[in-house]
């Protein structure tokens, strides 16, 4: 049974709201009630070095009409704030009387996506304590040339309540679960760092899943890798990315240019190319919020809207968009459930959740064999793209030499840029070991971070971008 | 309105009742208030896309016991009950942490307000139904040009603030300011081929934003000149970053330079104080009391009192960038960088556009940067970018989809050239930069 909303509103006040949210001719009102607690801590040199404790609150109203919306909010409780914030959401809309009303609040079902078996609240500091000094205690005797160790653990509560003109009444309990460490190994004068963090809506269990010895041995195994590895040579080349971490290819070179809101500005790379074919027909997208526990995971979007798993790539062909409720409705396609916002402060906008390319036929082994001089890419940092062109880039912090077939030199430093549409048809083996990739991914648009997850096969490129100094 | 209009009446008792819980447990604490003001509208291709309206408010609290033990905690609901809780949670976390010696308040004779003018202009004459035409005008003339085929994520926006840090060691500070900004983001096509181009201005005082003319005509000009580009050739190649990018490269110097960095052994300068980390003739200030400028500060986030500070004298590493912690651990002199840099410029030099290209000679002159690939433990740089192929100092052909990457300790020493174009705008300034040592992934 997950904990109550500790400030929620009731259906009234929810229903008096909405009412002012339409009275200036609004087509669509709705009120979101969040309450977020973030319990963070870190450890480095053998004790506690940081311990915070952050607690927000606040009521948003939104109107919105045609393709406009207003948003106000407060942050306090009282009916007179929440109304006054109502009255100027809805001066969005300037007819200066309701052109409609409200649809009776039902209930939205909502699924269990969240692993809680021990509330967050009810965990001890002293517990997260001995969690952070295990990740930080075993990354100390891992290497001679360890110099630094922060280990952290942050753990979030996120409560809301929404309630919309069309009749939407719904609440949703996330937790969040954060923790790893970046290790920095020093030689002489050079240094490198090696980061291992996972992100999972989980209580504490998580660690008994994924142990602080696991995540401590990754990140110096990282750092100990960009220590001893060459410089990656710069030139273009196929690139073989490994299961799990290469789901960020997916994200960046595809999955922001689905995201409805751009398409329907038509400012997308993937604008007006539905049912068209978009990528090799060994390729097959979906992004889903349904695997239970995982970073992405949601029982239902910030609209209240359920989540499912939904098409965007089939064989080849583009099949969906990710919407949210402005989007599907202007755009006359289903509500997909992926209007997320950051906060009762900030609007919601269509948002990726888990971002999985299929598995497919291929040997993973054979991939690599197929390959005579390339790139075998295997962890990656961050990216971005410039989605009406297309063109996306990410780090790569560890990669291999293929050579004649074979893994040979490790290689560090490496950024990889490609177009997205051409690189999604220059995939020409897809393996079937797809994995969703153990991280704690922030996605960043529009100024507002939404948490997600992303998952892929070994899969082979016949041509992509490398950066390195060598 | 002015900052101090945010405040709430009742803000020394909020500030009381936060601490007198603090003080009853043996600790110290500072607790800072702040209130925000704040309206956004956002535009595409002529519709207003949203307005965005609010004000909120928050109050912040750092405690210390005499042995070091230290918690932070924060809360945005100022009932009573709710500030208790976020008083004895904090303590509870605190009491619950670890001795550590340099740990606590700054020295209360080192804080205070430094003057500094210029802060808010209290949106005098500032009108919202004006700053909303003046987006919308900025955006007709961007979508009037027949290449573009429409704007996102550009409008106007206003943010009022005010602040208030009490310690109980006596210290009580208050300041706030006002800052204000316009855009425009516009898409081009030609055939196939799109771009995207923007422009924005930023700054303390409305009357001094850029005018919509120009911010149409700049992300014009950049959403254009890209078309018919290639890949540059693979290899060692000179760049000029320009101004906007150099600036970004410069604020890199907060991470390289800052004490809490070179105490955890994360810069790569940490080894290099009074040594040449810069190309000759490369001078990087840090000035917190530049009127009305978008950094300037009267003190830090611990209250310490700003100064400006020379952290790169001709090249030479002058100085580390020190909260109290930093301070007192490495032994040097506090600086007043909680939070940050304030106003960090490299100084001018007096070459323009055209020396610059001729003293590039063959190599690519950067207009953009993507991703993420930058470490500053280990130097590491790589990045996607886009710009020009100068051939013999002319710009030969657009070029995208190519990386560079190299190290910044070699390329803040490779500074070859310095520009006399710094943006007029921004917290972190630079001129456009000539600089040697990296290497670019093309064809």
């Amino acid at each position: 049974m997950p904990p109550r909303h500790p400030a929620p509103i009731d259906r009234d006040l929810a229903e008096q709201a909405i009412a002012a949210g339409l009275a200036q001719g609004a087509d669509f009102a709705e009120v979101f009630n969040e309450y977020s607690i973030l319990r963070s801590l870190s450890y480095e040199e053998g004790k506690v070095k940081s311990s915070s404790v952050n607690v927000s609150q606040g009521i948003a109203v939104r109107a919105v009409v045609g393709e406009s919306q207003g948003l106000a909010f407060c942050e306090t409780g009282r009916p007179e704030d929440v109304l006054a914030a109502a009255r100027s959401a809805a001066a969005i809309a300037t007819a200066g009387v309701p052109q409609c009303t409200s649809l009776p609040l039902e209930d939205v079902q909502v699924g269990e996506r969240y692993i809680i078996e021990q509330p967050l609240s009810a965990v001890e500091v002293a517990q997260r304590i001995a969690l952070a000094e295990r990740l930080h205690g075993h990354a100390m005797t891992l290497d001679p040339q360890v110099a630094w160790v922060s280990a952290s653990l942050v753990d979030s509560e996120r409560w809301f309540q929404v309630a919309a003109s069309d009749g939407t009444w719904a609440e949703d309990y996330q937790p969040m679960v954060r923790g790893g460490l970046s290790v920095l190994l020093q030689d002489g004068a050079r240094r490198e760092r090696g980061y291992k963090m996972f992100g999972l809506r989980s209580d504490y269990g998580a660690f008994e899943r994924h142990s602080p010895e696991f995540l401590a041995e990754e990140a110096v195994r990282l750092a100990r890798f960009r220590m001893d590895a060459e410089p990656c040579p710069a030139g273009t080349m196929p690139v073989v990315l490994a299961a799990g971490g290469a789901g960020v290819l997916v994200h960046e070179a595809v999955g922001h240019g689905l995201e409805a809101d751009f398409n329907r500005k038509g400012v997308s790379a993937y604008s007006g190319r539905l049912r068209e074919t978009v990528a090799s027909e060994l390729v097959s997208i979906v992004d889903e919020g349904v695997t239970r526990g995982e970073r992405g995971a949601l029982n239902i979007d910030d609209e209240g809207t359920p989540v499912g798993e939904t098409e965007l790539i089939d064989q080849g062909v583009l099949r969906g968009y990710l919407t949210d409720k402005l989007s599907a409705r202007l755009m006359d396609l289903p509500a997909s459930g992926s209007g997320r916002r950051e906060s009762y402060q900030s609007l919601p906008i269509p948002r990726m959740r888990i971002t999985r390319m299929k598995g497919g036929q291929d040997d993973p082994e054979a991939i690599i064999k197929s390959v005579d001089k390339g790139l075998y890419a295997v962890n990656f940092g961050g990216g971005s793209v410039d989605i009406s062109k297309g063109d996306y880039n990410f780090e790569v912090t560890e990669a291999y030499l293929i050579e004649g077939g074979k893994i040979t030199r490790p290689v560090r430093g490496a950024t990889l840029v490609g177009n997205g549409p051409e690189t999604l048809c220059r995939v020409t083996a897809v393996g079937h070991d797809e994995k969703i990739d153990l991280n704690a991914g922030t996605c960043g648009k529009d100024g507002q971070g939404a948490p997600v997850s992303f998952g892929t096969p070994t899969f082979k490129v016949s041509e992509l971008v490398v950066g390195g100094e060598g | 309105m002015t900052p101090m209009d945010l405040a709430p009446d009742n803000r020394d008792q909020l500030l009381d009742a936060v601490l007198a819980p603090v003080r009853a447990a043996g600790a110290a604490g500072r607790a800072v208030l702040s209130c925000a003001d704040d309206w956004e509208v956002s535009l595409a291709s002529g519709n207003v896309e949203a307005v965005e309206a609010s004000r909120s408010q928050g109050i912040s609290l750092r405690v210390f016991f005499d042995d070091g033990r230290s918690a932070s905690a924060s809360c945005n609901d100022l009932s009573d009950d709710a500030l208790a809780r976020l008083a004895a949670d904090c303590v509870a976390l605190a009491a619950a942490g670890a001795a550590d010696q340099w740990n606590g308040l700054p020295d209360p004779s080192a804080c205070g307000l430094s003057p500094v003018d210029g802060l808010s202009d209290d949106l005098e004459g500032y009108d919202r139904d004006q700053a909303l035409a003046t987006a919308l005008e900025a955006d007709r003339i961007a979508r009037a040009d027949k290449r573009i085929i429409a704007t996102h994520r550009g409008g106007v926006g206003c943010h009022l603030g005010y602040w208030q840090m009490r310690s109980t060691d006596g210290i009580d500070l208050s300041s706030g300011g006002s800052r204000y900004q316009l855009g425009v983001l516009a898409v081009a096509q030609d055939g196939d081929e799109r771009q995207t181009g923007w422009d924005m201005t930023s700054g303390r005082h409305h009357r001094n934003l850029r005018g919509p003319e120009e911010l149409a005509a700049t992300a014009i000009r950049r959403a254009t000149e890209s078309f018919g580009w290639k890949q540059a050739p693979s290899g060692p190649c000179p760049i000029i970053f320009d101004n906007r990018l150099a600036a970004e490269f410069v604020g890199l110097v907060g991470s390289l330079a800052s004490g809490q960095a070179v105490y955890r052994s994360s810069t790569c300068w940490g080894d290099s104080m009074g040594e040449q980390v810069c190309a000759s003739g490369v001078t990087i200030i840090d000035d917190p009391g530049i009127p009305g400028g978008s950094g300037s500060r009267p003190c830090d986030g611990e209250g310490v009192r700003s100064q400006r500070l020379t952290v790169v004298e001709n090249g030479v590493l002058q100085t580390w960038m020190t909260d109290s912690y930093a301070a007192r651990r490495l032994g040097v002199a506090l600086t007043g960088h909680s939070g940050g840099t304030s106003n960090l410029s490299l100084q001018p030099g007096e070459l323009d556009r055209a020396a610059m290209l001729a003293e590039l000679g063959t190599g690519l002159l950067v207009t953009g940067l993507h991703g993420w690939g930058v470490d500053t433990a280990s130097g590491q740089w790589s990045r996607g970018a886009q710009g020009f192929w100068v051939e013999n100092g002319e710009i030969a052909y657009p070029v995208q989809e190519v990386t560079l990457a190299g190290r910044m300790q070699d390329m803040f020493r490779g500074i070859r050239a310095i520009g006399n174009d710094p943006h007029p705008e921004g917290r972190t300034r630079s001129p456009s930069l000539l600089i040697d040592g990296l290497t670019l992934g093309g064809s």
